[in-house]
């Protein structure tokens, strides 16, 4: 054991560095030049680490500055590299990380947290079949059993609506750690995605098991149980998904549209309104509101209501549509007429129909 | 007694007088059986009251058209004896036999009840009369219920065929209530307007043939102003005459009778027109009641006449031509109809002449009345009112879809709130079907029947609710993405490099050597190294911290030995260092540099086991051999003093030899002080150089 203290000459080569073998340290010029690059290699190294630690604590900038300073020193690691890019991705100067992160991939080609950052990058950009290629370097070149480039694939498939093998990589994933309840509570939405709502509720109800404070996964669990009709145990999944935090407007807005699923227009109004509360801009909410004020015969209320939605968002049709439905109700044919015309331009199929059956009718 | 006389009185009398085409016949002439059991008259009435009530029961005896009189009288008691449950049943009882004023009986009727539920035995019918009035289907059930469990209590003590008719008035009531309920819980998408009070009157106005373009109007009235201003006999009311009227932007003007010929003193209604508005169909009480046909010659209608083939000695009191005009569909009381008035057709089989009227399908026609009649000009739906099949109360407004020219789907109640507990009729429709006009008493009306205009809003459109979720966990609460790599170690200075030549002391030839490093503190080799045999260049390495030995062996050469202590606190540095080895021959020497005495003394420190076990094996190498063994210090202290230590200290070298198997015999020693110094005694090192053990050859026992 001392003998590892011992270190033979070549000792001096660790790590990339620019050391020739001992051989050629044979004089006094050789020797001093070892000296000035171990001490360059020593200065990399430190500033590398410091470069680590200020990343750590989040300081950015001074990540970046001991970094360059790493990599002025010795640019042959590719570690320095990556983590500069880490570092510029952090104070979002994407295109300066990855330049880093091509560099470090061009100095280690099996680089897998290179890939997996750069194909991050190019994830956060909206590069998905670019992000989908990255990915699958750093899975193909990851040593570590690391799941989150497969997990991260799985989530780009899954927005390339290629739901399958979107699910075959949350299914590695789960396999990998049976414990990622992201994964698993992904994969139910994939599935439900291609209309398994049975089997989405199943990993929904699987995610929850792992970690049982996720409000969205309940959530989740909550919209396929609504789909399924299974009302009451939807409302008590949205029930404890706003418990568990009670900010998450958008179950909020799904236990008030199971509520008005059950025609319990009194209950959803209230539920609309706590989203309201809770996110006064929440156009969804605002016209959901006064869809329930419409059925429970509130109509100047509910055109009140659908008001504010097309306030937030002049291009939401369905607003339209709805608030087109309480003018009828208020006798205001000519305006509910407008508001269909104005639906059906923005989309909205119903609308259409609408127009065709009751305003070319009208005297 | 007497509503019983009254009613009875109407009952026998209606037949055989003219009727108006609207008879609204009180659909309870079978009630009030059971006061045979009379009131004990046990009402405290006050003189005032007592009075008031004789005075109303003597007008109501004289007919419906004096029940406003009666009301007036009743009033008065009630405003003497507001709490007197015997004058607010008689109040309530009034109103019940008023058109129009029915809704306004419930108050009186309950308040009744409430003081005193005996103050007449059919009160509990009454009442749920009232409410079922009122569109207050459960409440009229309860009463109803209860009122016949009244009756059925009294079974025995009936008569048989008054118990079995007031058992299927009641239990048809009940079926009503029911129905009612049912429709009240599922509302049609409509609207319903009156026509306004400039068209509308306080008095009877239905039967509403509205133009394409809904800007005319041809409608029946029963208002005192009608032509010769007369009462009908059979109820009292005013003669029906026909009334025009045309629409501007604020709704229906007032009507106004159109031209000479259509009204006359008598009953005179528009039984139906034909699609184009060209023709009148005229319902006139001749004959009891038959149906006339008048044309539009420019601006004038012409005198009615007869229609042949249609009508009989029997009631026509409904009309309709189908679009093309060649069929029409009739009402009618003739025998050999299902039951009460029933729906017929007719073929054109002339110019103006028509076939014998064959009855409709049973499914259309019920042993209740139907009445009213209209297809829509597209033929696919026949409009009637019934108080048959799944009515709520009264007339109720039906459509029977056509599945063929003759046959007919069940018909449907267009429900509520179109139809009402009271009676809803002469509904017809507009040409697209989403709008229609019918007559009805409501508590919002004028006053008795009013014409409405309902509006369908078909089903309900369908709005649209937004939801969303996070499906995906990883982007809505975003794991830490950027990864950073963890710190390396820094290659720390914590080292020597001693480099160097190992060369033959005398010709500088290269020596390739075995070069053994000892770790002095362990005493135990810890590395061994050698030099390159052509050039004889070495390279070692030594942590920090350390006291190392370094002997360098070759063969043929006396070792060389080294100690470098390095303190742990030195960081990297190379040390260059060249080593002349000597040849193992008489004279040569080496200082031993490993050989270490505590301080002033001459006691061998542990440390010096490696250098001391390395001269053993040499001189058991060489057995001539014979050495000496020498000690010097450098100048601090007396020369006297130094020689003796190092006397001594060479001497425990020899002795440690001795013991460790080498003869005696070949060893020596001398101390030499400070006589012999390899450096300068001016500086540290110097001193340090110069405090050593030396081993001298002083004889190999043979030439080499």
């Amino acid at each position: 054991m001392a003998l590892a203290l011992l270190l033979p000459v070549a000792l001096a080569a660790q790590d990339g560095g620019g050391l020739k073998t001992g051989v050629s340290l044979s004089n006094q010029d050789s020797i001093a030049a070892a000296n000035l690059q171990f001490r360059k290699m020593q200065e990399a190294e430190k500033a590398y680490n410091a470069g680590i630690q200020a990343f750590t604590d989040k300081n950015y900038r001074e990540a970046v500055a001991r970094l360059t300073e790493a990599a002025g020193l010795n640019p042959a690691h590719a570690k320095t590299w990556f983590s500069r890019g880490s570092a510029w991705i952090e104070l979002d100067e994407t295109d300066k990380a990855l330049e880093d992160l091509n560099r470090a991939l061009s100095l280690d080609s099996n680089y897998s947290k290179a890939w997996f950052t750069r194909g991050l990058l190019h994830d956060r950009a909206g590069n998905l079949t670019a992000a989908a290629a990255d990915y699958t370097a750093a899975i193909e070149n990851d040593t570590a059993g690391d799941a989150r480039a497969l997990y991260y694939r799985g989530i780009v498939r899954y927005r390339l609506n290629a739901f399958g093998d979107a699910i075959s990589d949350f299914s590695r994933v789960t396999e990998l750690d049976p414990r990622h309840a992201y994964a698993w509570n992904d994969r139910g939405s994939a599935k439900r995605q291609q209309g398994d709502c049975e089997g989405a509720v199943a990993d929904y109800t699987r995610a929850l098991k792992t970690d049982s404070s996720l409000a969205i996964v309940y959530n989740n669990r909550g919209s396929c149980l609504r789909k399924l009709g299974r009302y009451d145990e939807a409302i008590a999944d949205f029930s404890r998904a706003v418990e568990l935090k009670p900010d998450y407007h958008i179950a909020w807005n799904n236990r008030g549209s199971t509520r008005f699923d059950r025609q319990d227009y009194a209950g959803a109004i209230a539920d609309f309104g706590k989203a309201i509360e809770l996110r006064p801009d929440y156009a969804y909410a605002w016209n959901n509101r006064g869809y329930a004020r419409y059925k429970s015969g509130d109509y100047d209320a509910a055109v009140a209501d659908c008001d504010r939605a097309i306030a937030i968002d002049p291009g939401y049709g369905f607003a339209y549509l709805n608030r087109g439905i309480a003018k009828e109700m208020l006798r205001d044919a000519e305006g509910a007429c407008a508001d269909w015309a104005r639906a059906s331009e923005l989309g909205v199929k119903n609308a259409a129909t609408y127009v065709q059956e009751e305003c070319n009718a009208i005297r | 007694m007497k509503s019983r006389a009254v009613i009875s009185l109407i009952t026998l009398l209606t037949p055989l007088l003219t009727a108006a085409q609207n008879d609204t016949l009180p659909e309870d002439s079978l009630t009030a059986h059971f006061k045979a059991v009379r009131l004990t008259e046990s009402r405290a009435l006050s003189p005032v009251a007592k009075k008031a009530i004789a005075k109303g029961d003597r007008f109501y005896l004289q007919g419906p058209d004096k029940y406003f009189l009666t009301l007036g009288h009743y009033r008065e008691a009630l405003k003497d004896s507001p709490d007197n449950a015997f004058v607010n049943f008689k109040v309530g009882k009034c109103y019940l036999d008023i058109p129009g004023r029915q809704h306004l009986s419930v108050v009186y009727l309950e308040k009744a009840w409430n003081q005193d539920r005996n103050v007449d035995p059919d009160i509990g019918y009454h009442l749920g009369r009232a409410y079922h009035l009122n569109m207050n289907f459960e409440a009229a059930i309860e009463k109803f219920t209860g009122y016949r469990l009244q009756i059925e209590r009294r079974k025995n003590a009936t008569d048989p065929l008054e118990y079995e008719r007031t058992m299927q008035a009641v239990d048809r009531y009940l079926t009503q209530c029911r129905n009612g309920m049912e429709m009240m819980a599922q509302p049609e998408r409509v609207f319903i307007d009156n026509l306004g009070e400039r068209l509308n009157s306080e008095y009877a106005d239905y039967d509403a043939f509205v133009s394409a373009d809904e800007s005319e109007i041809y409608f029946t009235s029963r208002r005192k102003d009608n032509v010769g201003g007369g009462l009908a006999d059979a109820d009292a009311q005013y003669y029906e005459d026909i009334l025009h009227a045309r629409a501007d932007s604020a709704g229906w003007g007032s009507p106004e009778r159109p031209g000479r010929f259509l009204n006359r003193k008598t009953n005179d209604a528009v039984a139906g027109m034909s699609l184009d508005g060209q023709q009148m169909l005229v319902y006139r009480d001749r004959n009891r009641g038959d149906i006339y046909l008048s044309k539009l010659k420019g601006r004038e209608w012409t005198r009615p006449r007869r229609m042949r083939g249609i009508n009989s000695p029997y009631r026509e009191t409904s009309a309709c031509f189908s679009g093309d005009g060649n069929t029409l569909y009739l009402v009618s009381d003739r025998p050999g109809g299902v039951g009460g008035k029933d729906i017929y057709r007719s073929r054109r089989i002339g110019k103006s002449r028509w076939s014998e009227p064959v009855i409709l399908d049973s499914i259309v026609n019920t042993v209740h009345d139907e009445d009213r009649v209209y297809i829509h000009p597209g033929g696919g739906y026949l409009y009637f009112s019934s108080k048959g099949h799944n009515a709520i109360g009264g007339y109720d407004i039906f459509a029977a879809e056509a599945r063929s020219d003759t046959a007919w789907a069940q018909p449907e109640n267009l429900g509520y709130p179109v139809n009402s507990a009271g009676d809803d009729l002469s509904f017809i429709i507009t040409a697209n079907g989403k709008a229609g006009y019918f007559a009805s008493a409501r508590p919002e009306g004028q006053g008795d029947k009013d014409l409405y205009r309902v509006t369908f809003l078909g089903p309900e459109k369908q709005g649209v609710l937004n939801t969303e979720d996070n499906l995906l966990a990883g982007l809505a609460e975003p794991l830490p993405a950027t990864v950073v790599e963890p710190k390396i170690p820094v290659r720390e200075n914590k080292l020597t490099l001693l480099r160097g030549v190992v060369k033959d002391d005398k010709t500088g030839d290269p020596v390739g050597a075995v070069i053994e490093i000892t770790d002095n503190e362990r005493n135990e080799v810890v590395a061994t190294f050698r030099s390159n045999a052509e050039t004889g260049r070495y390279i070692v390495s030594l942590k920090s911290g350390g006291n190392y030995g370094i002997a360098v062996v070759a063969e043929d050469y006396l070792f060389h030995s080294e100690n470098v202590i390095i303190p742990a606190s030195v960081n990297y540095q190379v040390i260059g260092k060249d080593f002349g080895l000597k040849m193992f021959d008489v004279g040569s020497r080496i200082v031993l540099k490993n050989i270490f005495f505590d301080y002033d003394k001459a006691t061998l420190r542990p440390e010096s086991g490696a250098e001391l076990d390395r001269l053993t094996g040499l001189l058991k190498k060489y057995r001539d051999v014979t050495v000496e063994i020498s000690g010097h210090t450098d100048n601090v202290g007396s020369e006297e003093y130094n020689k003796d230590l190092s006397r001594r200290r060479a001497e425990a070298v020899v002795t440690y030899l001795a013991e460790h198997g080498v003869a005696r015999e070949r060893l020596t020693y001398e101390g030499y002080g400070f006589d012999q110094p390899l450096a300068p005694n001016d500086s540290d090192e110097g001193r340090q150089l110069n405090r050593r053990t030396e081993f001298r050859i002083l004889s190999t026992g043979e030439k080499k």
